[in-house]
Formats: structure tokens, C-alpha cells, sequence
């Protein structure tokens, strides 16, 4: 059979396939523009990184197995690897909503900026399938740093732009009180 | 043979009933204000279906004049049924005049990257034109209609049962238009009527969906204009988020490298 024929028929199929998964009705219930206001100026959940990073690191409980304490050792792994599961979910849940959020933003403005949309869209990608990869390797009890050995460490660079993306955030806070007004005005106006 | 031409007959009067009971419900309902490009593609339709079955008549079915006619007509759907759906996506994207803005260029970009890409494997395939015409303006439309789903999915815009019904009746159609193209090209070109048929099979289970959609539109109360913000206002919103959201994904990968600091 011709491989022109077979490429379209192919082509065909698939678009059947996105149609059917596309038009389904979407899981997550749609937020009001008070929610974005709230997803932006809740309380994070990045302060207790360092320690989840340190309770993962398996030189903190090396001692254990040094003293012969092998199955507590084991037990006590897995505790923290529920623990980090949970963060996981934290951390999830944080990012729909401030994805959510971004979309409810996209939906009021007169222009989108096509970079910034397709920043997020990689962006969205990149954290479900991270999310997904260290969900799964938790769950299995699998060190998830173990594959990682080609990985680059974590650098203090990272740290520093991490502390720059965040006092960028605290001078931005006040722009959701603009958000807020205009909403109001809004309001007042339909009324 | 004689079965098939029979059935096919059958299935065209059913069609043509279908077209005209979908008509009635559209002026009824008055969607012929709020959908007149799709009323007026099932109106030509319609029309199509009598032309050609005079035409069938006058000339019979074989002739060249038919073959003409039927194609030179179906130029016509396409060009209808693109407008159709040009409709369908101004009226979903439109409220949201930032999305309106993008989505207009990817769907585009979308619909021309597939026309183009029907032109370069159809080349060597000039003779059949108005078939690969028919196919490249049916993946082109899928394509259109689908990324269009996909866009309304992921930024969660309100999209009520008539139009989501047009797209899939259009999206459905328009594949199966491609694949049941495909096949006669190679395949079927000894077996027209059954092409036909299946044609046709198609088209009629899309307007099946549509009569369903439009018999239980019911007029709701307007939605309310989209809260709009400034430019500069979402831009800074927009790089606010997308610091937020890159930093999330930095913690992820925190994790994800944790282990590798020893």
C-alpha cells in the first residue's frame, strides 16, 4: 500500500483520537478571579524543601545501617518517602492552581503574549511528567536519585536564582490589589 | 450492485429529509442569526442534493457533465463548510480577545501547515484534484477543529452543546472524508457506489448529531462580558505566574537531582 495513503489514513486516525480526548468535559472546575487573587498570595510551600531534600538524602540515615539497624533503617526510609509523596501533592496542587490562575489571567487580557503562553505550556509539560516520573519511583520505593548519576548537582547558581525569583514575587504582590480593584469597578459598574 | 444503488438511494432521501428537518429546527429555534454560516452550509447542501439528483436525471450518473457538476458543487461545500467552521471558532474564542488574538494565528498556522502538507503528497496526484482537494480541505478543517478543542480545553473556555456538537459532527465527517478519500484512491475506484454510500453514511450520521444538538438548544441567559485587564496588568501577571510556576518546576527538579549532592 502507497505510504502517502498510509500517512493520511494515519493522520485521520489520530485526529479522531485528540477529537475524543479533547472533547471531553475538563476535570478541573473553572476558578473565579477571586481564586487568582488567593493563588497568588497564599502561603508557599517552598520553605520546607530544604528539609525534605535532607530527610531524602540517604547519608542521613547511613548511620543506622552502620549500627546494624538495617529494617528500621528501611522503615524509616519509607516513612520519608510517604512524607515526600505528600510534599509531592503540595507541590502539585500549588502549581494547577497557579496554571489555573494563569489561564483565568490569558481569558481577561485584551493581548497574549504568545512567548509567555508558550513558556508556561512547556513549562506545564515538563512539571507533569517530572511529577509523574518521581511519583512513581517514590511509590516503588525506588530512590528516585539513583538514575540520576549523569545529573547535574545542584549548584549554588540555582539557589541564588531561586532567591531572585522570589523577591521578584514579593514586589509583585501588590499587582493582585490592581487585579482586585478592577474586578471591583467591574462590579460596580454591572450592577 | 443493484442493492447497493438501492440502499444509497434510500440513504440520500434520508439524508435530504434529514437536511430539511434540521433547516426547520434552525429557522424555529432562530440559530439561523447566531449560526448563519453553518445555516447556510445545510442549506446549500440541500440544494446540493437536488441539483445533483436532477442532474443524475437529466444526464445520468456516468456522464461527464455529472462528474463535473458534482464536483464543481462540492468546490462549493468545501469553501461552505470552511466558513461553517470559521464560524464555530470565532464564536468560541472571540469573548476572549487575548485568545482570539493567539488562537486565530495557530489556527492558522494549523490549517495552512496542513494544506500545504495535503499539497506536497498529493502532487504526484494532480489528475485527481477534486479529490485531493476534498481530502486536504477535510485534514485541514480536522486539524482546525481539533486544535481549537484542545485550545479551549486547556485555558477551560465555556462552550455550550450546539457548538461542541458542530465540531464533532464537522471533525468526524471530515476524517472520515480523508480515510474513505484515501481508500478510493487506491483501493476503491471499482467500487464507486460503495464509496458513495459510505460518503454519504458519514455525513448523515454527523447531521443525525447536529438535529440532536439544535432540537435541545434552548436559549440561556447571555453570559456576561469577560472581565478585561490591561495589557501591561496581565503582561505582569503573566511573568509573575510564569516565575512562580518556573520556580515550582525548580523544586521538582530539586527533588528529582536530590540525591545526586553527595
Amino acid at each position: 500500500m502507497n505510504f502517502t495513503i498510509i500517512l493520511f489514513i494515519l493522520l485521520a486516525v489520530l485526529l479522531i483520537g485528540a477529537l475524543v480526548w479533547a472533547i471531553r468535559p475538563p476535570k478541573r472546575k473553572l476558578v473565579s478571579v477571586n481564586d487568582v487573587l488567593t493563588a497568588l498570595s497564599e502561603e508557599r510551600h517552598y520553605s520546607r524543601l530544604p528539609q525534605i531534600l535532607q530527610a531524602l538524602r540517604p547519608e542521613d540515615t547511613a548511620f543506622l545501617r552502620a549500627r546494624g539497624f538495617v529494617l528500621l533503617r528501611r522503615r524509616i526510609r519509607s516513612e520519608r518517602g510517604r512524607i515526600a509523596l505528600l510534599y509531592l501533592d503540595c507541590l502539585q496542587e500549588e502549581y494547577e492552581k497557579l496554571l489555573e490562575a494563569s489561564r483565568v489571567v490569558a481569558a481577561m487580557a485584551p493581548e497574549l503574549v504568545a512567548l509567555d503562553e508558550a513558556e508556561r505550556f512547556k513549562l506545564n509539560l515538563r512539571f507533569a511528567l517530572g511529577c509523574r516520573y518521581l511519583r512513581w519511583k517514590l511509590r516503588l520505593g525506588l530512590e528516585p536519585w539513583r538514575g540520576f548519576g549523569l545529573l547535574s548537582e545542584m549548584t549554588s547558581g540555582m539557589a541564588l536564582r531561586l532567591e531572585v525569583a522570589t523577591s521578584q514575587i514579593g514586589e509583585r504582590a501588590a499587582l493582585s490589589f490592581a487585579v482586585s480593584s478592577i474586578v471591583k469597578e467591574r462590579d460596580r459598574g454591572t450592577r | 450492485m443493484s442493492e447497493t444503488l438501492s440502499l444509497r438511494n434510500l440513504e440520500w432521501a434520508l439524508t435530504t429529509i434529514t437536511e430539511l428537518f434540521l433547516l426547520v429546527y434552525l429557522l424555529r429555534r432562530k440559530l439561523f442569526r447566531s449560526h448563519a454560516l453553518f445555516f447556510a452550509y445545510i442549506l446549500a447542501v440541500t440544494l446540493q442534493s437536488i441539483l445533483l439528483a436532477a442532474t443524475y436525471r437529466i444526464w445520468g450518473s456516468q456522464s461527464y457533465r455529472a462528474w463535473l457538476i458534482a464536483w464543481l458543487s462540492q468546490l462549493v461545500m468545501e469553501a461552505a463548510r470552511l466558513a461553517a467552521v470559521t464560524e464555530v471558532v470565532r464564536r468560541v474564542l472571540s469573548p476572549f480577545s487575548g485568545i482570539w488574538a493567539l488562537g486565530r494565528r495557530v489556527l492558522f498556522v494549523a490549517a495552512g501547515s496542513v494544506l500545504v502538507y495535503a499539497a506536497l503528497l498529493s502532487r504526484e496526484y494532480w489528475f485527481k484534484l477534486p479529490l485531493n482537494v476534498d481530502r486536504a480541505m477535510g485534514l485541514a478543517v480536522a486539524a482546525v477543529l481539533v486544535t481549537l478543542l484542545l485550545f479551549a480545553r486547556y485555558y477551560g473556555l465555556p462552550m455550550d452543546n450546539l457548538d461542541r456538537s458542530l465540531c464533532l459532527g464537522f471533525c468526524l465527517y471530515s476524517c472520515f472524508c480523508v480515510i474513505n478519500d484515501s481508500l478510493y484512491d487506491k483501493w476503491l475506484l471499482g467500487y464507486l457506489n460503495f464509496w458513495n454510500f459510505l460518503g454519504v453514511l458519514t455525513f448523515l450520521a454527523s447531521l443525525f448529531l447536529w438535529l440532536g444538538a439544535v432540537r435541545a438548544y434552548s436559549e440561556t441567559a447571555p453570559a456576561c462580558d469577560p472581565v478585561v485587564v490591561p495589557k501591561e496588568l496581565y503582561g505582569e501577571l503573566s511573568s509573575e505566574l510564569n516565575i512562580r510556576l518556573r520556580l515550582l518546576n525548580e523544586h521538582l527538579n530539586q527533588l528529582l537531582h536530590s540525591g545526586a549532592q553527595r
